[in-house]
């Protein structure tokens, strides 16, 4: 027979690198049929990592403290042994880049291609929230332009100053993103000439809402009790940077910088759960693949099983580990279990799943793929099976009980109140408090009214906080109302 | 087709947050530092990395967040071992807690630990500290060079090769050495034109043209021959290349010399060297960071005094009399031999116990206002008395005369520190020399 081996020691070259990843591409294109951006794998050190973590893994950043502080966290964590680094760091771009560490063994690295290379890389080319919201093209452009941009108000406006605004729109970022509407493409050169077309409107132009003569008859006097705005709106980052009154051109780019990177990385928040199952069901299938055309030794897929399991391991919620439901575990979980129910399924399965014993597995799952997010995911396909495997129950809190209520456990009653609700939970948490601006108070002092919606009360010292940074923007008085109390918070003007 | 991209060396890009967040924590760091300064083991200062704590307080970020705590709120929770429908569990304790994934965002952080490198430590330690009364460019210099831009030239390593400069002149020489042919070109054209409409108005007449062509032949000949000329002129040439040009400048840049002189009499004790050699080597530590000219002479003295070097200085064991003098003497000679005071800015600095020789002190007295005519600053430091001596005194005696000595007194380590920054941070006026 011929020796079909990649490789037969465990040490990674750019030889074995480039001919895993043709391996890895023909399974995954002619086996699952897995559409992908090019691929460009981008070995580093665990320096390196280290860096792209300080940056949410985006290869270009501008520069603040908080991300100096999360490296000195991390390095801090790693260098006391308490925190091992991922083996890989993928950005959703195109082409798309991977991140290898240079410690993979040639094993490792395998699995990281497979992983990344061709599992997340497909999923950010295909889920459609990923190609409504992000714009996988123009984002390495744009993430250079806002470096150099922000350097520039730095060398021109000195870094605390520049710091001051990041702080604060950092602080409101989840609160600066479009749910509704789909954001415009990213091109550097196009926001380039936009920003100077801004900059050149707003210094000729004195902003409509801030005209404040008096008017010339009575009769064209504007209705006082007009609101402003006419609806209340969610985006506060965008209401700020459009209608701040005294707000320099540069601190609104600024603004908009952070805005518009924050909706780039917003898919990845909604859909964490997805993807990383998705893309560990690839490596899954790619891994065995390898082993039973002979690319692979025993030995390989051995190791690949001892980090696999590490990877996919959802701890029980009173074990040590346990910090919360591992998106690794429940992705993978239920896209191999879309794979058994087409395969082989049960009566149980027929039941709930309309597709259950589709003999085509491959086009389900890539159904499955492409037109959810984690919350729809979880409502459309966490099968019984699954809840059973993972022992899920729910829990309520009552905060005037004195004890947690049990609502549901893994049985015929309790599944669908558990897939729901756990639905709810993951779309919850990857949602921000509801905060909309409420009004401006236009004619008068010029203070900025917002109201919180939630049932859910609010953290009030971070609320605090976090206002008085939305006041140095805003630069006039901010107050806070919520729905559910008498909580009533104001940040004033010194 | 996947590209393979090896960005190991490009090296970590980290330091640019890590400026901001140590501006952003300076006071703290300051704070932390000065502590160190002031108890810290003398010989790990310059050594290693310096880990200071920073309480997450001061680097929070805020955001507007639910507060888990209170509320009600429903959870799913893997691992069910036995609990059934309806099952009540207390809650703050017991078998069922469900509170660990209760810090969502930011809630548990910790004390943030900030790693400081010798380098950003010493700068922090010395923060705000110079030289007294350096006096800048009044003689005493020495000219320094530096490489400066300096214009363009017309070779120089490939490195250095101006991209838009060279194509510049690549353009103008094009252009310049086309231009002649260009219009011999056009007026060429021109008369082609003319002679095709003679030919076609002569054949129409049934003229005879074979003149006629023979100049066409001949015109399309030159014609080919300038083009080819113009073709011909290179894109760009090696008389094009130009080169960003660097020059040596020389700068004038002040010197100063720094006398340490330290007494390692019997009398002096454990205490009292242990905080003489503290004071000398944050001063050593200072010129080395922050000045990159000075010169640091190190005497040592019982009764004798002998010149010795900086390791021998700080290891200095020994005993015997005491003879304050004779170190100032030799300080004297030193300065007459290798630092004339208008070429250099002479700083001295002594630490004592203060027991000299009865009647040394007037030697002493004598030699230093001698001495003091010459010095930017002289320092005394009288370490581990009670009582001031009679050499502090005389110290003091001549304070009055020359503004220049400065006296200070240091009883426990932790003095030293403080007692170093002031010397060095406030402004002197001097009114001699």
């Amino acid at each position: 027979m011929v020796n079909r081996l990649l490789f037969s020691d465990n040490d990674w070259s750019f030889s074995r690198l480039d001919a895993v990843d043709r391996a890895c591409a023909q399974i995954a294109q002619e086996e699952l049929g897995l559409d992908t951006y090019p691929n460009q794998l981008e070995l580093i050190s665990a320096e390196q990592m280290l860096d792209a973590y300080a940056s949410i893994g985006l290869p270009v950043y501008y520069a603040h403290w908080s991300f100096g502080k999360q490296h000195a966290i991390e390095s801090g964590q790693y260098k006391r042994g308490e925190m091992g680094l991922a083996y890989e760091l993928v950005i959703n771009s195109n082409p798309c880049i991977s991140y290898l560490m240079e410690e993979n063994t040639m094993t490792m690295q395998t699995l990281v291609i497979a992983h990344a290379a061709y599992g997340h890389n497909a999923f950010f080319k295909n889920n459609v929230f990923f190609q409504q919201w992000t714009d996988a093209e123009g984002i390495l452009d744009y993430l250079s332009f806002a470096q150099s941009y922000i350097a520039a108000c730095e060398e021109r406006y000195g870094i605390p100053e520049v710091s001051t605004v990041l702080d604060a729109a950092h602080a409101i970022a989840r609160n600066g993103i479009d749910r509704a509407r789909r954001p415009r493409k990213l091109s550097a050169r196009e926001e380039e000439m936009r920003r100077q077309e801004r900059e050149r409107y707003l210094e000729q132009q004195l902003s409509e809402i801030w005209r404040t003569l008096p008017p010339s008859s009575s009769s064209e006097r504007p209705e006082k009790e007009s609101r402003f705005p006419a609806e209340p709106t969610e985006n506060l980052l965008y209401f700020i940077e459009k209608n701040a009154p005294q707000m320099p051109s540069w601190q609104r780019e600024i603004l908009r910088i952070v805005r518009k990177i924050n909706q780039y990385l917003y898919p990845q928040g909604q859909t964490k759960i997805m993807n990383e199952g998705f893309a560990c069901f690839v490596h899954y299938y790619i891994m065995h693949r390898l082993h039973e055309t002979g690319q692979i030794t025993d030995g390989s897929l051995l190791e690949f099983y001892a980090s696999h399991t590490a990877v996919v391991f959802q701890p029980d919620y009173d074990d040590p580990r346990y910090s919360g439901i591992n998106p690794y575990a429940l992705g993978f979980a239920i896209f191999r279990d879309i794979q058994r129910i087409c395969v082989a399924p049960t009566e149980e399965d027929r039941r709930f799943f309309s597709f259950a014993g589709d003999p085509d597995w491959k086009k389900q799952i890539l159904f499955a793929m492409r037109e959810f997010r984690d919350d729809s995911f979880i409502l459309q396909y966490l099968s019984p099976k699954v809840i059973r495997d993972l022992h899920l129950f729910a829990l309520h809190n009552d905060p005037e009980s004195e004890s947690y209520r049990i609502t549901a456990i893994h049985d015929d009653a309790g599944y669908r109140e558990i897939r729901e609700r756990l639905a709810q939970q993951v779309a919850e948490s990857s949602r921000p408090p509801s905060i909309v601006i409420d009004k401006v108070d236009r004619w008068g002092d010029r203070h900025l009214e917002l109201h919180h919606l939630d049932a859910t009360p609010l953290s009030e010292k971070d609320a605090q906080s976090t206002l008085e940074l939305i006041q140095r923007l805003w630069g006039y008085d901010v107050l806070l109302t919520s729905n559910n109390s008498e909580f009533r918070l104001a940040a004033r003007r010194d | 087709m996947s590209s393979i991209i090896d960005r190991r060396l490009s090296g970590s890009r980290s330091n640019a947050n890590r400026e901001r967040l140590q501006r952003r924590v300076r006071g703290r760091l300051q704070e932390a530092v000065e502590k160190m300064g002031r108890s810290g083991a003398i010989e790990s200062l310059s050594k290693g990395d310096k880990a200071v704590v920073i309480p997450a307080n001061d680097l929070h970020e805020p955001s507007f967040r639910h507060d888990s705590a209170n509320g009600s709120w429903d959870r799913v929770l893997p691992g069910n071992k036995s609990f059934q429908r309806g099952d009540e569990i207390p809650k703050g304790g017991g078998g069922g807690q469900a509170g660990r994934e209760g810090a969502p965002d930011g809630e548990g952080e910790d004390a943030l630990g900030v790693l400081l490198s010798p380098d950003e430590f010493l700068d922090l330690l010395f923060d705000g500290l110079s030289l007294p009364n350096l006096r800048q460019g009044t003689g005493g210099e020495i000219k320094a060079e530096q490489w400066r831009r300096s214009g363009f030239v017309r070779d120089g390593s490939p490195s250095r090769m101006h991209v838009a400069r060279t194509m510049r002149a690549a353009r103008a020489r094009r252009l310049a050495l086309r231009a002649g042919k260009r219009r011999a070109l056009e007026a060429l054209q021109e008369e082609r034109e003319q002679l095709l409409a003679d030919i076609a108005a002569r054949k129409q007449q049934q003229g005879d043209v074979s003149i006629e062509e023979e100049h066409l032949r001949d015109i399309d000949a030159q014609i080919a021959v300038l083009q080819r000329k113009i073709r011909a002129v290179p894109f760009i040439d090696d008389s094009d290349l130009r080169f960003a040009h660097m020059d040596r400048h020389t700068q004038p840049r002040s010197q100063a010399t720094m006398i340490c002189i330290m007494d390692v009499s019997g009398s002096m004790g454990e205490t009292g060297k242990d905080l003489s050699k503290r004071f000398f080597l944050l001063l050593y530590l200072f010129l080395q960071r922050q000045y990159q000219n000075v010169q640091i002479v190190f005497i040592k003295h019982h009764s004798v005094a002998q010149e010795c070097t900086e390791k021998e200085f700080f290891a200095a064991r020994e005993g015997g009399g005491t003879l304050v003098s004779p170190a100032l003497a030799l300080a004297e000679e030193i300065i007459t031999a290798r630092f004339p005071a208008d070429e250099w800015n002479v700083y001295l600095a002594q630490a004592s116990d203060g027991d000299n020789y009865f009647a040394d002190n007037a030697v002493v007295e004598e030699v230093a206002s001698r001495l003091l005519q010459r010095l930017r600053a002289f320092y005394y430091l009288e370490v581990n008395r009670d009582d001031e001596s009679h050499l502090l005194q005389a110290y003091q005696e001549l304070a009055e005369f020359f503004p220049q000595m400065v006296c200070t007194r240091a009883q426990q380590r932790e003095d030293v520190y403080p007692l170093f920054r002031e010397l060095f941070s406030k402004p002197q006026v001097l009114e001699h020399g």
